[in-house]
């Protein structure tokens, strides 16, 4: 029952079946493609349309196959209502209440992917088994009814959205294949008819809901059909109501009751049960029924909402993918599906034999022919070298002057509209993707804009397809590399500079923010992060971009204004005219006077509203106009949704983020591994054999002179390579990441320990017993001691008289600042950048350079999701910094 | 009494040919083996009263080979001594080899003499032929 595809998260999935069914119906294709969505999951309903089968639908037919019809229906439901009614706001409370039974019902039976037969009232008539045949339609019948039940418990009865009493709703299921199964009315009205003897006898089935002898039985308020229990077996505990007389069921086998047929109550689930649901959150299930209402109320804008839904369902697909390349392939599939194109190409510039080429390196339909091309032939060529996209309305109809597309497959396929857009990464075109089709006018210019988001896309999965690429030969090279040249640190800077090369998160916000502004054809957006340590607000991204260049980068708390306001309460505004200063609820507005003198520009209205990730407020996100009255409830509801897209695409990001580190480390452990495997094969011989040197020494008949001469270097020699190996076991500490909750002053005791601190330092540590725990890593430790030992370094190197060192702890809302300041010299101003960088030697005296300790507890730092810095603010000695995340709900 | 036979199993050939010097110096039988394999057939055609085995039996880190022809040796020919070598610093591997009664030298510590020492101790008591 999962969708077809694993590589795609169900949401994705819906998420873009939704654009799709959007897509068919907005070109006006199939009205019938519309109105499926009324009747069928969207997953059903994009099957309907693909399969062709949507003239099947609407011809009326009698269903072959056994199928579930169930009936749902609210107890009391007058009564519910007149109580409601009390309440000052009892009509909206009224329509609340019913549109949230309607929602839970509709939502769990698609989920299960039932078809929705009619409304009447309070009551909703579901099937299990149409338009295609289900051979578990009973027990997803009876798993979705138990489901709703609970569904209603949570969501209306625990939230006393019934006011005075619970709702209670009776359900009755019966299976059979008397159904009948079509589309009629009217041209401008048509709908999908569910009729046959079965929905009667469910529907009376549902009635017995309300007896009796129902009531005595203890269990789910749903009974089933003698029918419906054959196909159910043993997954559920049922009992007997009794016989019942139920008009129009007639059972052959029975001649002298013909009209009475045994019904059951469910009394509980037992297993597992057979049939799960599609695996989608309630969350889920909202989101898309949300998205489905706004496309309906905002036709005008509803491309624009796709894109947003499209460029997020690609970015949970990237997030959920365990290969690159199985991804790149999905991401050209569901565009291609998307954007109606038979034929799509991915090419990469890459080094064919010393020539720069474009390389097809994927193609759909997988399998198609396709060669690679010189940048300078074809239309992909001029898309590669130009950078810029190219919409062909119609390849026959191409100027002769431009070079057309590979000639061979263009006869072969017939293809007579190609949209190519570049794939930019730092600035260099590093490929292309192309889509053709073969009716003429397929493309549009709008998706010139969907295909260039998706190409951004692409760009952030080849740049991580690269890092993979990279990590790969540097291990090989790393062990093809002799004792002395993996002392090279150079491939240490290397490794780090490629495994550290991160995706820029900025390129996925700018797209999620130009968004926003098309949108809403509004002139500004702003997309605040916050950073709760300094309580300020980050200009993270401004559209237009131009606008940013006479933005301050932050913007303190202190200096007020709407976004800080709405960073701090987590409430969504809407203000119609700034100018009035009144929202539009009537209260007044305090506006930040920084924004407008800065950018010279009068907003009048606005919509300000927060992003959430990872449940709390991380970001706001700020839409401006100069025209008053530019936004309304609606639009800001839009926004709020748009806004839990940029909050998903953060976490995204950081999830991505993480799982790199993962590897990153992963990449670190091997090639340290194998260098000290090198390096104890090769270095760790020389003391042995310098000692059975001076052990034959005596066999020699030297001079004394020469003898002693020889004892010495040997022991010199043997000296130094005792430290070159001890050398080796610092930068080799096995690192596996396992972020913990971890002591801070338990880490920094351990590294105390390990850094051995001569007698002649003083060591001042100043933190207090209940500063939080931090998300860090056990190796925290290795950290403290790489810290002190370079403090201690630079104390000793340049004689400082008084040499002291202090830790202390600052602590912010949510992270901790660890504080390690000596009394040495402080690092010199050209030392500052490359504090962090690898030039890690063995001094003469056989001590290990600790510039290459700060280079590990950086690299440390930073994959526990912390940092590590200069404290610049210090006059004197050196402070550097290690600031960690706080682990949330752990009392230290 | 023939010379006491040692096998060395070391892929490393400045090892091999260190102690190929250092045992021949001490009248010691030397057979040399770089592989598994090559030493599993060694055990095959003579009996050895040592071995000196180096754990990892290939080029990178991680592998183990070497600690599979221990087992083989302490199952199939229990006669023979053993003295692991091993350059990876893998402290839970040491502590285990050294619970199982098994002499453990880091390589990053070998010395001459302390090693030779070592061998001799455990040749001493040999039963002759």
């Amino acid at each position: 029952m999962q969708p077809e595809n694993p590589m795609l998260s169900t949401e994705a999935y819906l998420e873009i079946v939704e654009s799709f069914i959007g897509i068919m119906s907005q070109d006006g294709r199939s009205r019938l493609a519309n109105n499926l969505r009324r009747y069928f999951a969207p997953t059903t309903s994009l099957r309907v349309i693909e399969n062709g089968q949507v003239d099947k639908l609407a011809s009326e037919r009698k269903i072959a196959y056994p199928v579930s019809v169930l009936f749902i229906d609210i107890r009391d439901f007058v009564k519910t209502i007149r109580s409601l009614q009390e309440h000052p706001t009892g009509m909206q409370r009224s329509r609340d209440l019913l549109q949230r039974f309607f929602e839970i019902t509709i939502n769990i039976v698609f989920s299960y992917e039932g078809a929705i037969g009619e409304f009447a009232g309070d009551r909703i008539m579901a099937v299990f088994g149409v338009p295609d045949e289900q051979h578990d339609h009973a027990h997803r019948a009876v798993q979705a009814a138990i489901e709703i039940e609970r569904a209603i418990d949570l969501r209306i009865n625990s939230r006393g959205m019934a006011v005075q009493s619970a709702l209670n709703v009776g359900i009755g299921i019966h299976s059979d294949n008397e159904l009948y199964l079509g589309d009629v009315g009217s041209s401008w009205r048509r709908e999908l008819v569910i009729i046959g003897s079965m929905v009667n006898i469910a529907s009376r089935i549902e009635d017995l809901t309300k007896s009796d002898a129902a009531k005595a039985v203890h269990g789910h308020n749903i009974l089933v059909s003698q029918g419906t229990r054959d196909l159910l077996g043993d997954d559920y505990e049922f009992q007997t109501i009794g016989m019942h007389k139920i008009r129009g069921y007639h059972d052959v086998g029975h001649p002298d009751d013909q009209e009475s047929m045994e019904v059951y109550k469910v009394v509980r689930l037992l297993g597992s049960g057979k049939s799960s649901p599609v695996s989608q959150s309630n969350t889920v299930r909202d989101v898309v029924s949300h998205i489905a209402e706004y496309i309906e109320s905002y036709e005008e804008r509803k491309r624009s909402l796709e894109y947003r839904a499209t460029i997020e369902s690609i970015s949970l697909l990237w997030a959920s993918s365990d290969s690159i390349d199985n991804t790149l392939a999905e991401v050209l599939r569901v565009t291609c599906e998307m954007l109606g194109a038979s034929n799509a190409t991915l090419w990469l510039v890459e080094d064919l034999n010393g020539e720069e080429m474009l390389v097809p390196t994927v193609v759909v339909p997988p399998g198609t022919d396709v060669l690679p091309k010189k940048p300078s032939e074809g239309l992909i060529g001029k898309v590669a070298r130009d950078g810029r996209p190219m919409l062909v309305v119609d390849l026959l109809k191409q100027d002769q002057g431009v070079h057309r597309p590979d000639d061979d497959a263009r006869a072969r396929f017939q293809l007579r509209s190609m949209l190519a857009v570049p794939i930019i990464a730092n600035n260099r075109v590093i490929g292309a993707i192309q889509l053709l089709d073969s009716a003429p006018g397929r493309f549009r210019l709008s998706d010139e804009q969907t295909l260039s988001s998706i190409a951004a896309e692409t760009s952030l999965l080849l740049q991580k397809r690269t890092i993979e690429k990279d990590k790969l030969a540097i291990e090989a090279y790393a062990q093809q590399l002799g004792v002395f040249k993996t002392l090279n640190t150079k491939l240490l800077e290397h490794v780090r500079q490629s495994l550290m090369t991160q995706v820029n998160p900025d390129a996925l916000l700018t797209e999620i923010m130009e968004g926003v502004v098309s949108t809403f054809g509004a002139r500004y957006a702003t997309l605040y992060l916050i950073d709760w340590a300094q309580k300020e607000l980050e200009f993270r991204v401004v559209i237009p971009q131009r606008s940013a260049e006479n933005l301050p980068k932050r913007h303190p708390f202190g200096n007020g204004g709407i976004a800080v306001h709405v960073a701090q309460t987590g409430e969504s505004i809407l203000v119609q005219d700034l100018l009035s200063g009144t929202s539009a609820d009537g209260s007044a507005v305090k506006r930040s006077r920084d924004y407008d003198d800065a950018t010279r520009f009068q907003p009048r209205s606005m919509m300000c509203v927060p992003i959430e990730s990872q449940g709390k407020v991380s970001a706001v996100l700020q839409v401006m106009d100069n025209e008053r009255d530019k936004f309304h409830d609606i639009d800001l509801e839009v926004l709020q949704y748009i806004a839990s897209t940029a909050g998903i695409a953060l976490e995204n990001v950081l999830q991505y983020r993480r799982r790199t580190r993962a590897e990153q480390i992963a990449a670190m452990n091997l090639m340290a591994g194998n260098m000290v495997h090198h390096f104890n094969n090769e270095v760790g011989l020389i003391p042995p054999t310098l000692e059975y040197l001076q052990h034959k020494i005596g066999d020699w008949d030297l001079p004394p002179e020469r003898s002693a001469f020889l004892t010495r270097n040997f022991e010199k020699l043997k000296v130094s390579a005792r430290n070159a190996l001890n050398y080796v076991k610092i930068i080799r500490e096995p690192f596996e990441n396992h972020p913990q909750p971890i002591k801070v002053l338990d880490a920094i005791q351990a590294g105390v320990e390990r850094a051995k601190i001569p007698d002649d330092v003083t060591l001042d540590i100043e933190i207090e017993e209940n500063t939080p725990l931090v998300v860090a890593s056990p190796e925290l430790s290795i950290v403290f001691r790489d810290l002190l030992k370079n403090a201690v370094e630079a104390m000793v190197s340049s004689q400082t008289e008084d040499k002291r060192i202090q830790i202390r702890t600052i602590l912010n809302v949510d992270t901790v600042q660890i504080v390690v300041c000596d009394s040495g010299p402080g690092i010199p101003e050209e030392k500052k950048d490359e504090l962090f960088q690898s030039y890690g030697t063995v001094s003469t005296k056989g001590e290990a350079n600790m510039g290459f300790g700060l280079f590990l507890a950086n690299f440390y730092v930073e994959v526990m999701g912390g940092r590590l810095f200069l404290d610049s603010k210090q006059d004197t000695g050196a402070c550097l910094v290690v600031e960690l995340q706080i682990a949330e709900d752990v009392e230290p | 009494m023939s010379a006491p036979k040692i096998l060395v199993v070391e892929d490393t050939k400045s090892w091999q040919e260190t102690y190929v010097e250092w045992f021949s110096g001490e009248d010691y039988a030397v057979t040399v083996a770089a592989t598994l394999e090559d030493a599993l057939k060694a055990c095959q055609e003579s009996r050895f009263d040592l071995a000196v085995v180096d754990i990892n039996l290939s080029k990178g880190a991680g592998n183990r080979d070497g600690l599979k022809l221990v087992d083989t040796l302490r199952s199939d020919f229990p006669k023979t001594h053993i003295i692991i070598v091993s350059g990876s610093i893998d402290s839970d591997l040491a502590e285990q080899l050294r619970a199982q009664n098994l002499v453990f030298v880091p390589r990053n510590e070998l010395q001459y003499l302390s090693f030779l020492e070592t061998i001799r101790q455990k040749l001493k008591n040999i039963p002759s032929d």
